[in-house]
Order: structure tokens, then C-alpha cells, then sequence
């Protein structure tokens, strides 16, 4: 249980560390280095772009396989959430260093838009279509609107993943 | 020329235009943007002047325009004599006052832009409201009428007073809307039509026609400011005074006579009609009066003086009769007249003096000549003094119930009560305003500019005009009345020596009386009111809104506990019982049942019963989590066995970061469940959690097992791929086919983000009081919260 509150340090014990190494996790050097565990960081460090590929991958195959925007998402924040654990906010923060209401807002007008584009285009709200390209190296490509509006959810549950580590995570350390 | 129909709706857009308009320009020409405005009601005026000949003979000017077709909503315009006399009232008036506003408010004043474009605003939905043919358009311009009233009134939103009136005016006059609304709809039920036209011309006699009307009359009369609801107007006081003037005098109490003159042709002989109107409008009439006789306020005099008015209006408009309604239609000309200048003067005094006390106001008749004359006058005829235009009216009123039946007689009796203390008070007003009263110093004056007078001598004129000469507008008045049944009677001066003559001699006599004995009359009064104790309207108002506040906050208290095992169970066992009942009723399992489609399902349902048990029974909060995680995961393998791994995969991903979301709230909790509950309790929560896990497994078993009709799934699964673009059948319906739900849950997973970080930050605030700098509820957990704490290892680096 130690490794899950690892970012529950309290202020006071922050102290600049001086382990002579490099950082194995952005902004992990500012937990107390009794709580910090190398086995994690160095996990955390290897897999969390991966993590991070998976979930576009999920959020693009998803019209054909398993996956799509809602499941992304949650992948993406993940991926954020190990970040979280292994290093503490300060991770976190270097990690994204934006304002969760960003994607969450920002999700929220694309996946909109995308239905009032369908309107502009002559169709209804919401409707999807769709255009296939040959590409050279990736063959056929299909685009659909429909993607441009998933991009939207897994923008909004990435958002919704951020603000929480940050309210009940981040926040209740302090 | 354009044609009727296309100047109706331009003239209405034209009053929208203008509104919007108004705080733009004002922000470059300050109060002037009055003037500007004036353009909107005086185009009306004059475009319905033109139309007035036309009109007169019969032909109404229409225009239909095409609003919500799906609901059979049309913008249908009609400017018939009744209208005609309502527009010349709203938008001659509305120019005058507008004018006015340009010299009553101060260069300097705040808020001028918003005040001329409400006003604006309220003078074309009063236009509407006089123009509209159907009766959910009248209603719509109804209520558009009493929001840009409840904003004129609060107009001054600093303050208390001017808020609590403009409240109650919205309060009162929407709940009389309302019921007005439930009304309108069982008149066009009835009549198959909403047409007001075609109403008219065939009324509906079914059943529910009386209740309707009564329904309608509920909100005429809070809008005409009749007994019990009449205390929002005088407290509606609190509004600048050219609002008091247009909305108060001239226009908005007088839709409630609009639509009772309206209505009356066709529906006064129903059944409840005539008792109704004419009982509320007397005992309206004599309080209203009575009311009027003991304030101190000018413009409070004059308010209760115009609910007493409304009162006589509501009489002679709702009797029913050509007589009556001729009286009726000539008063409310007369009215909006006397009315407005009235109000208008005592604006110009107040501008010029500081004070409308008139304990305090003397010698101001003698300073102000133009104005006093002007004022008096409109005294005299809101007195009944000839040869004023509201003497004609009211000798006009006392003929149309002179020498009827007993019922006729008590009405007079009550007409005549009434205009007594209509004379008492105006000789009040009068004598208040500009008398020179020993012991009392004259009062300042500062000479009032002669655009603040000006409209008010038009006004008043106008009066004096149509008395001389009645003839002007005798013609507009017997093409409304001559739609009643009844005999024609011309407006005029002299009648002859006929006892309606006598009673107004009696009456202005009796006024006189009531005036110079004016202070036995306040003792009488004061008597009057300790033996029959204090019956107020405006305070069973008051314990009307306590009354609902409290009942909220009881009903509050006994729903909302607080307890969440209550509500949980409260739910759950109305889930168990409701539907459970049903479906034990008529419960058929089939034998055909398969236990499980493989081995290991079997395994997995245990290993899920299993930690589900251990979860209610754990004594540490952590392994109760972790349990229930396991619960989790336990289902989602079984998605994966049943195929469906979109769902599983979601299951899995939610369980992972429910799990993390409860480890973090877990961070702030004691390790332990606090106390054990009772073993009655355990014992009672088993049953409620055994009762829904049998319900669910009934329901779903019996669901499964009565489908009727093709599964939805197939259509969507042959629509996917040529339809959606896409192969996974489940994602192309979350973006595509129900793509709109989608939409509306990241809206709500958005709005919940939102809301957890403000309880979270908002009660971490308030607990360790260290607010400085954060702005919890703006930066929802973003980067401004952040900075404090991140400043310091900066710079230490």
C-alpha cells in the first residue's frame, strides 16, 4: 500500500534529492526519497508511451475491432494514472502540464461540431460519413466523421481521468 | 404602398430591432436613445391612424405568418376596433412616455441602454398582445409582458424594495398566466380552433366552457390588478415613474380588460361569467378607493386610485351589454388618458421638488402653472367633472345600469360607491400635489424641462379635446360596443335632464363631503380597521411564499434524510416490490433452459458470488474494494466468454480506474468500517440485497424469454458496415446510430468532472482555510491550484 500513497508525502518532508542520478521519472525527484521506488518508476517509464499508443491505437481501430473513443480514453488516463503513482504530482504535472478542462472542453466541441458539420454538409445531425484514400505503405485508409467525433469522447474521458487524479489525487495530498 | 399584412409584423420586428438595439446606441448617445425609440410606437400610431377608416367599416387589417407549423403555431395579426383603441392607447401613449424618458432621466444615470431597450420591448409585446388573432400568441405576448414588466420594475436592483415588487408582480401575474394558459387550451379544445376571430364569430358551448372562462378570468384578474391580487400594483410603485405611467396606467393592467372585452361578445352569457366579473370588479372598484383615500405617497394615491379604476373597467367591459361596453371602451381611452398624465405629473414633481410625500409638498400649484392646470384637469376627469372625457364615460357607465333589474341596481349601487371615492381621492391628489397647506413652507421647485411637460400637456389636452368633443371618438367606441347585444348610446356632453345626470351630481357632491371631512374619514377609518382587524392582501401574500418555503424546507427534511442506506434501500426495495410484483404475477419460466453454455462460466459465477459475499463482509475498507474490484473483473471475463469484448474491455478498464478512484478517497478514510451495524440491520439488508438478486435474476430470465418481435441488434448489425463505415457493430452505434447519446453522456461525464472538483477543492477550502490565491470552482483542479505549492522546489532548484 505504501507504493499507491506514495504521493501522499507531506509538505513539509519535500526535500530536493540528492541521489547523484538522473531522474528516472520526470518530477519524481520531489517525493521524499523514502517514499520513492525504483522498481515502479522504471516500470512506469517503459511502459507509459506505450500505454499511450495503445489507446490511439484503440481509439482508431475501433470502428472495425474493439476499441473506440470511450475505451481510449480510459486507457489514455491509465497511462496517466500509473504516471500519478509512480511519481506523484509532480509527475503528473510534467506529464500534462495543462489544465484538465482543456481536453474535457475541447472534446466536447469537436464531438459537437462534428454533428453540425454533418448538418452543413447537408445531412442531419450526427450523420456520419465517410472517404477511403489509397495511401502509399498503409494501402486503403478509410476516414470516417465518425472518428473525428469518437476523438471527441476519448478527448472528453481523458479530461474526466486528468481532473479526477487532480481533485481526489493531486489535490488531497496537500 | 406595402400591404397591411407585411406593416403588422414590421412594425412588430421593428419594436424588436429597436430593443435590441437600444443599450448599443445608448452607449453613444446616453438618454437620448429615448427619442430613437419613440420611432417604434410612433410609426404604429400613425400607420394605425391611417388604418382607422378601413378599420371602422369593417374590415379588420390581418396577417398571417407561418411560425411553428409543426404545431400548428401561427403568427396571425388582426387590428379589429377593439384593437385599434388598445393600439392607439399602447403605442400613443408608449410615444408619449418614451419622450418623457428623455428628459426625466439624469445624463449621468446607469443602466439607461437596458432600461429604454426593455421598455421598448415591452411596448411591442403589448402590441402584440392587443394584435394577436390566436390564444397561445396572446398568451406568449402575455408572459413576454410580464418579464419586460418585472425587469422595468426592478429596474433600480439595488434595492430591496424594487426587487421584493418586481417579484411579486412576476410572481402573481405568471401564476394568473398560467392558469389563464390551462384555460385557453380548453377553449381551443372546445372549439376545435385557436383562432380568435373564428371563436368569436362560433363560440364553443360544451361542458368545459365555463370552467374555462373562469380558468381565463383568474388571469385577467391578476394582471388587472383585481381583488385579492391587486397588491403588486401599488407595490409595483417602486418603478421608475414612467413605468408606472405606461405599464401601470396606460397599458399592461389593461390587458386583463382587453381580453375580458374581448371575450365578453361571445362568453358573457355563460353561466359564471357576469356574477364573476361583476362582483370582483365592484368589490376592486370600492377597495381600490377606499385605499386610495389614506395613503400619503402620491404615487401610491394614484396606484390604488388605478386599481379602483381597473375595477369599473372590469365592470363595464365584462357586463355584457352595448350599453355598458360603450361606457367601457370610452373609460378605457379616457383612463389611459387621465391616468398617464397623472402619473407623468407627479413624475415632473418629483424631478423638480425630491418629495412625493404631499404631507409635505405645498404651494407647488402656483410654481408650476403649466403643469398644475394639466394636472387638475385630469383630476376632473378621472372625478367625473364635466366637460371632461371621463365625465362622458361615467355618465355613460351610470346610464347603462340605471333602471335595470335588481342585479343591474346593486351593480349601480356599487358604481356609485365607488366614483364617490373616486372624486374623494382625486380632490385628495389634487389638493395633495399643489395646494399651499398652512404650517407647511413652500416647497422648492426647480423648473422642469419642457420635455418633461410636454407630453404630459399633449396628454392631458387630449382629455379635454375628446370631452368637448365626443363625437371624435364616438365612431371607435360603437364599432367595438356594437358587437354586443344592446342598444346603440352616442357618447355626449349632454343627455338631458335624466337621473343619470342627478347621480353625478350626488356623486361628485358626496366626493366633495368625503374630502373636506377628510380627517373624520381617517379616523373612521382607522376605527374601522381595529374592529374588523387587519385583512391584507399584500401580507397573505407574504405568508403565501413563507408558507411555500417552509413546506420546501419540511417536505426537504423528511425526503432528503441524509442517511444513504436509506436511500439505497428506498430504491432498491421499490424496484423489488413495483415491478417485482408484476412480475411474480404473471411469471412462466420455460423448462428449456440451458444452465451454462460452458464449463467455465460455472467457475467464474462462483468465484463473483463468492467475493461479493466477502465484500459485505469485510472489516477493512481496502479489502473491501479490492473485493469488490475482483467482483469487477469477475464479470468482465464473463463478457469475454459471452463474447462480447467490447463490453468487456470497457468493464475491465472502468473496474481498474474505479479501483484507483477509491484507493485515492481511501487515502482520507479510516482503515476500518467505523462501527458494526446492528445484527437486526444486517439481518434486514440481507433480505433487501437476497430480494433484488432474486428480482434480477427473475426479470432477466423472463425478459429474455417473452421477446415478441425481431431483435433490434440484427438491423443494426446488417446497417453497420454499409451505413456506418464500420465493422464493429457496437462502436459504429455508439458514434453513429445513437451518435446523439453519446453526445448528451460526455456531456454529463464533463458537467460531473466539473462538479466533483468544485465539492472537492470548495470543501478543502473551507476546511483549511487557505484560500488565498486559489480559485477553486474556476480552475476546477487545473493549473492555477497547482502553483503555490509547485513555486517552492523551483526554487530551490
Amino acid at each position: 500500500m505504501s507504493d499507491i500513497t506514495a504521493g501522499a508525502a507531506p509538505e513539509g518532508a519535500r526535500r530536493p534529492v540528492d541521489s547523484g542520478a538522473a531522474p528516472r521519472l520526470s518530477g519524481a525527484d520531489e517525493l521524499d526519497p523514502v517514499r520513492r521506488s525504483v522498481v515502479l518508476e522504471t516500470a512506469v517509464r517503459l511502459v507509459f508511451h506505450t500505454v499511450l499508443i495503445f489507446s490511439l491505437y484503440l481509439l482508431f481501430a475501433g470502428h472495425n475491432q474493439p476499441g473506440g473513443g470511450f475505451v481510449g480514453g480510459l486507457v489514455a488516463g491509465l497511462a496517466f494514472v500509473l504516471r500519478y503513482i509512480a511519481g506523484g504530482r509532480a509527475a503528473l504535472r510534467d506529464a500534462v502540464p495543462i489544465d484538465p478542462g482543456l481536453p474535457l472542453g475541447l472534446g466536447l466541441v469537436v464531438s459537437a461540431l462534428t454533428g453540425v458539420v454533418a448538418m452543413l454538409a447537408g445531412g442531419q445531425f450526427l450523420e456520419s460519413g465517410y472517404v477511403t484514400y489509397t495511401l502509399p505503405l498503409l494501402d486503403e485508409v478509410k476516414v470516417t466523421s465518425a472518428l473525428v467525433f469518437d476523438t471527441g469522447v476519448y478527448l472528453v474521458v481523458v479530461g474526466l481521468v486528468l481532473g479526477l487524479l487532480r481533485t481526489l489525487g493531486a489535490e488531497a495530498e496537500r | 404602398m406595402p400591404t397591411p399584412e407585411a406593416v403588422l409584423l414590421a412594425l412588430l420586428l421593428l419594436h424588436l430591432v429597436l430593443a435590441l438595439a437600444a443599450p448599443v446606441v445608448a452607449g453613444q448617445i446616453g438618454r437620448r436613445v429615448f427619442l430613437l425609440m419613440a420611432v417604434a410606437p410612433a410609426a404604429t400610431t400613425v400607420w394605425a391612424m391611417t388604418q382607422a377608416r378601413a378599420v371602422l367599416d369593417g374590415q379588420a387589417s390581418t396577417s398571417t405568418t407561418s411560425w411553428v407549423p409543426g404545431l400548428g403555431l401561427t403568427l396571425d395579426l388582426r387590428m379589429d376596433p377593439l384593437s385599434l383603441l388598445m393600439v392607439s392607447l399602447v403605442s400613443g401613449v408608449g410615444t408619449l412616455v418614451l419622450l418623457y424618458c428623455a428628459g426625466y432621466f439624469s445624463p449621468v444615470q446607469q443602466g439607461v441602454g437596458r432600461f429604454a431597450g426593455v421598455l421598448t420591448a415591452f411596448a411591442g409585446s403589448m402590441l402584440g398582445l392587443v394584435l394577436a388573432d390566436d390564444l397561445l400568441l396572446l398568451y406568449v405576448f402575455w408572459e413576454l409582458t410580464s418579464v419586460t414588466s418585472w425587469l422595468l420594475i426592478g429596474f433600480d436592483d439595488e434595492d430591496a424594495e424594487s426587487r421584493r415588487a418586481a417579484q411579486q408582480a412576476l410572481l402573481v401575474t405568471t401564476l394568473g398566466g398560467l392558469v389563464m394558459l390551462a384555460g385557453l387550451i380548453l377553449i381551443a379544445q372546445e372549439a376545435g380552433t385557436a383562432s380568435i376571430s373564428q371563436i368569436l364569430a362560433d363560440p364553443p358551448t360544451g361542458g368545459a366552457v365555463p370552467v374555462a372562462l373562469v380558468l381565463i378570468l383568474v388571469g385577467a384578474f391578476t394582471k388587472s390588478a383585481q381583488v385579492p391580487f391587486h397588491p403588486w400594483l401599488p407595490a409595483a410603485m417602486a418603478a421608475p415613474t414612467p413605468v408606472s405611467a405606461y405599464l401601470h396606467a396606460a397599458a399592461m393592467v389593461k390587458a386583463g380588460i382587453y381580453l375580458v372585452a374581448r371575450l365578453a361578445p361571445a362568453f358573457a352569457v355563460v353561466g359564471p361569467w357576469r356574477p364573476v366579473v361583476l362582483t370582483v370588479g365592484i368589490a376592486t372598484m370600492v377597495i381600490g378607493g377606499w385605499r386610495a383615500l389614506r395613503q400619503t405617497d402620491l404615487k401610491r394615491v394614484l396606484a390604488f386610485g388605478t386599481v379602483s379604476q381597473l375595477g369599473f373597467l372590469m365592470v363595464l367591459v365584462g357586463a355584457g351589454t352595448r350599453e355598458a361596453a360603450t361606457a367601457g371602451a370610452a373609460l378605457l381611452l379616457a383612463h389611459g388618458l387621465f391616468k398617464s398624465t397623472l402619473f407623468l405629473s407627479v413624475g415632473v414633481i418629483d424631478h423638480s421638488t425630491g418629495t412625493r410625500d404631499l404631507r409635505v409638498l405645498s404651494g407647488v400649484g402656483r410654481q408650476m402653472p403649466v403643469l398644475s392646470t394639466v394636472s387638475v384637469l385630469a383630476a376632473l376627469s378621472m372625478a367625473g367633472v364635466p366637460p371632461l372625457f371621463g365625465f362622458i364615460s361615467k355618465e355613460a357607465a351610470y346610464e347603462a345600469f340605471l333602471g335595470g333589474d335588481t342585479f343591474d341596481t346593486a351593480v349601480f349601487a356599487g358604481l356609485f360607491v365607488g366614483s364617490v371615492l373616486t372624486a374623494a381621492y382625486s380632490a385628495r391628489f389634487v389638493w395633495g400635489a399643489f395646494a399651499r397647506k398652512p404650517g407647511c413652507p413652500d416647497t422648492d421647485v426647480h423648473a422642469p424641462s419642457a420635455l418633461l411637460v410636454a407630453p404630459v400637456v399633449v396628454l392631458g389636452a387630449a382629455g379635454l379635446v375628446l370631452g368637448l368633443v365626443p363625437a371624435l371618438a364616438d365612431p371607435l367606441v360603437q364599432a367595438y360596443s356594437s358587437t354586443l347585444p344592446g342598444e346603440q348610446e352616442h357618447l355626449a356632453l349632454w343627455h338631458g335632464l335624466k337621473p343619470a345626470l342627478l347621480w353625478s351630481v350626488v356623486t361628485l357632491l358626496s366626493g366633495a363631503a368625503l374630502f373636506v371631512l377628510r380627517e373624520r374619514v381617517r379616523l373612521g377609518q382607522r376605527r374601522l380597521t381595529a374592529v374588523l382587524g387587519r385583512i391584507d392582501a399584500d401580507e397573505a401574500y407574504d405568508s403565501v411564499l413563507v408558507g411555500v418555503g417552509r413546506t420546501a424546507v419540511r417536505s426537504t427534511a423528511l425526503v432528503q434524510s441524509g442517511s444513504l442506506p436509506l436511500y439505497l434501500g428506498t430504491v432498491l426495495l421499490t424496484v423489488v416490490l413495483l415491478p417485482g410484483a408484476a412480475l411474480l404475477a404473471q411469471t412462466t419460466v420455460s423448462d428449456d433452459l440451458t444452465a451454462w453454455d460452458r464449463p467455465l462460466q460455472p467457475v467464474v459465477a462462483v468465484v463473483i458470488a463468492v467475493a461479493a459475499i466477502a465484500t459485505a463482509r469485510a472489516r477493512r475498507r481496502f479489502t473491501a474494494v479490492l473485493l469488490l474490484g475482483a467482483v469487477g473483473y469477475g464479470i468482465a471475463v464473463l463478457f469475454v466468454l459471452q463474447g462480447g469484448p467490447d463490453l468487456a474491455l470497457t468493464q475491465f478498464l472502468v473496474e481498474t480506474l474505479a479501483l484507483v478512484i477509491f484507493v485515492f478517497v481511501l487515502r482520507r478514510l479510516p482503515s476500518t468500517f467505523t462501527h458494526r451495524s446492528l445484527r437486526l440491520s444486517q439481518a434486514r439488508r440481507m433480505a433487501v440485497a437476497l430480494s433484488v438478486g432474486a428480482f434480477v435474476t427473475l426479470a432477466v430470465l423472463v425478459s429474455t424469454q417473452s421477446r415478441t418481435a425481431p431483435p433490434a441488434s440484427q438491423a443494426y448489425l446488417d446497417r453497420a458496415l454499409p451505413e456506418g463505415g464500420g465493422s464493429n457493430v457496437v462502436n459504429v452505434i455508439l458514434v453513429d446510430f445513437r451518435g446523439f447519446d453519446t453526445l448528451g453522456e460526455i456531456t454529463v461525464l464533463a458537467v460531473a468532472a466539473m462538479g466533483i472538483a468544485s465539492l472537492v477543492l470548495a470543501g478543502r477550502q473551507r476546511h483549511s482555510g487557505e484560500a488565498e490565491g486559489e480559485t477553486a470552482l474556476t480552475a476546477a483542479g487545473g493549473q492555477a491550484v497547482d502553483e503555490p505549492g509547485d513555486r517552492a522546489p523551483e526554487a530551490i532548484r
